[in-house]
């Protein structure tokens, strides 16, 4: 096997007890380094395929490979140490009294030597910029800054791998900003990182690869460019591109996807200022 | 953990009135007290078995309610075994032990307490289900008012109710988010760790739940909660033949189990 992927997912099938089937013969591979966003209607069963990363859920068939390991003995607790899990809401995560007993619980669950702990704290705290709140109650703080201490939260396992379920939902422009780019500080450092989002120009701007589901199948996948220039597909799939995409292609973009503004901005001047620039004179 | 599910199964039940259901409920609860002869209960139990399998409820909740209970029976019994104050010594099984009440045997009327405890604990699990699952809540609502149960009153148990299955699935939620942080809910560790990892559910269950509830209130005072008129019903509900029926024989039941009880029987 490719000593680059992190996880892979073999043909799998999962069915809630009730009998939902949630995930149709999926298979994936996700290798070190990757953005992945993974997108597609409620119920398409994004957040059920994710959970199988870190082993929350089992498949009911085939078989899900975390660094080389299948998930099928192995305990959450384990596998958190390899991938980390943010929630979508943090108050589910979060019961301590203080913000540096909150990053420190999980490392002392498992195990780690107190000293250790102690210095991966302070070195969380300074990373996530949760310094000032350092003794605060979680519960007093903002929701992104709760957010925030979530993300610390799984960064104290040290796990190669994050999923962020939903980041940005619930949050302003300056909150999903913000978590946006905690998110791809990870990702610079090299760390391997699964978004589920909502949000297209998220994707368009963030992600490096697209994952669309649609009805516990992968409906769609490639890189931003490939999946958005599918207009009609992604109509059919309930889903839109970005407006600037859907913009840049009523103008007549054919050979290009435009998927960001500034990327629109530097094609509208090279296509029509020469036409409307005077010969030889300037646009002041 | 199990699955509170509140879904109304069609059935024969459900299509009695939910006042029925009540006053049946009740009468079956007075006798199963009324009666300490484990023979009469497990007429009850027999009883109370038959209308679940007419109510089409399934058996694999039974199976789950039993073994949820079986510890708990366990303890039951032993106590009873151990403090009840019978005069047919059995078994010795150690010296007088005065400081906890002890006799120093295991005697007949111990043992038969017991059981009789075990069982009327049963048959008080069991028919619980047998009135919240054949009946839909504004239902159940409507025949406490009915009934001159205070609204509020009403209001407040058949919400507590409905809200059962959204906190096991908040629950569950915040479960599966504390794994991720590396705490395991499982064996391994200590009594401690255990007690700890508790805790990680807890609090944040409870938060959630405060909070909920807060949201709930602006929701209800919005929507008129509490106005000072008379308030009406969307539902209606009427007696049929069949449930006068029943509620003659309920009734009929309970008189004739307190005559016998005044007669001697039913106790060992």
């Amino acid at each position: 096997m490719d000593n680059n992927v992190v996880i892979q997912c073999e043909n799998i099938c999962f069915s809630y007890p009730n009998g939902v089937q949630a995930i149709q013969n999926v298979s994936l591979t996700i290798s070190q380094g990757d953005y992945i966003a993974f997108v597609g209607q409620n119920g398409s069963g994004k957040t059920t395929l994710v959970k199988h990363f870190n082993g929350l859920l089992k498949p009911t068939r085939g078989k899900v490979l975390v660094f080389g390991e299948e998930t099928t003995n192995k305990k959450v607790s384990y596998l958190s140490r390899k991938v980390g899990y943010v929630f979508q809401n943090p108050d589910d995560m979060l019961f301590c009294t203080s913000v540096i007993e909150e990053i420190a619980y999980g490392p002392r669950m498992l195990g780690m030597d107190p000293e250790e702990v102690k210095k991966k704290v302070e070195n969380i705290i300074i990373e996530l910029g949760l310094d000032e709140y350092r003794e605060t109650h979680p519960f007093a703080l903002s929701l992104g800054d709760r957010q925030r201490l979530a993300v610390a939260c799984a960064l104290s396992l040290d796990p190669q791998v994050f999923v962020f379920d939903e980041p940005t939902t619930g949050q302003d422009y300056f909150g999903s900003k913000s978590i946006m780019s905690l998110i791809d500080q990870l990702h610079q450092k090299g760390k391997t990182i699964v978004i589920i989002t909502h949000d297209m120009p998220i994707v368009a701007e963030h992600a490096k690869r697209v994952v669309v589901m649609n009805k516990g199948q992968v409906a769609l996948e490639g890189t931003p460019e490939e999946v958005f220039t599918q207009i009609d597909k992604l109509q059919s799939l309930s889903l839109k591109a970005p407006q600037v995409t859907m913009l840049a292609r009523e103008l007549g973009t054919q050979e290009k996807t435009i998927l960001h503004i500034p990327e629109m901005v530097d094609w509208l001047t090279q296509t029509y200022l020469p036409a409307i620039k005077p010969a030889g004179g300037e646009i002041s | 953990m199990m699955n509170v599910d509140l879904k109304a199964r069609s059935s024969p039940l459900r299509v009695l009135d939910g006042r029925t259901k009540l006053i049946a409920l009740a009468v079956i609860f007075v006798l199963v007290l009324l009666f300490s002869h484990p023979a009469y209960i497990i007429g009850l139990l027999a009883f109370v078995m038959i209308v679940w399998v007419v109510a089409k409820l399934p058996f694999q909740m039974l199976k789950d309610l039993m073994s949820y209970f079986l510890v708990i029976a366990i303890i039951i019994l032993v106590v009873q075994i151990f403090f009840y104050p019978g005069t047919t010594n059995l078994i010795k099984i150690s010296k007088p032990l005065p400081a906890i009440g002890f006799s120093g045997f295991i005697t007949l009327e111990g043992i038969v307490f017991g059981i009789a405890m075990v069982l009327r604990l049963v048959v008080i699990m069991i028919v619980a289900p047998l009135m919240v699952m054949t009946t839909p809540l504004p239902e159940l609502m409507l025949a406490l008012v009915k009934l001159k149960v205070p609204y509020r009153f009403a209001f407040i148990m058949t919400t507590a109710l409905s809200l059962l299955p959204s906190i096991q699935n908040r629950a569950s939620i915040i479960q599966q988010a504390q794994l991720c942080r590396g705490i395991s809910y499982d064996s391994g560790g200590n009594f401690i760790n255990k007690l700890k990892a508790s805790v990680s559910l807890m609090i944040p269950l409870i938060l959630g739940a405060f909070r909920d509830s807060q949201t709930l209130e602006v929701a209800m005072n919005s929507r008129a909660f509490g106005a000072p008129t008379r308030r009406t019903f969307l539902l209606d509900s009427h007696f049929s033949t069949v449930d006068i029926i029943i509620i003659a024989l309920s009734l009929l039941a309970l008189i004739g189990g307190i005559a016998l009880r005044i007669q001697g029987f039913g106790t060992y």
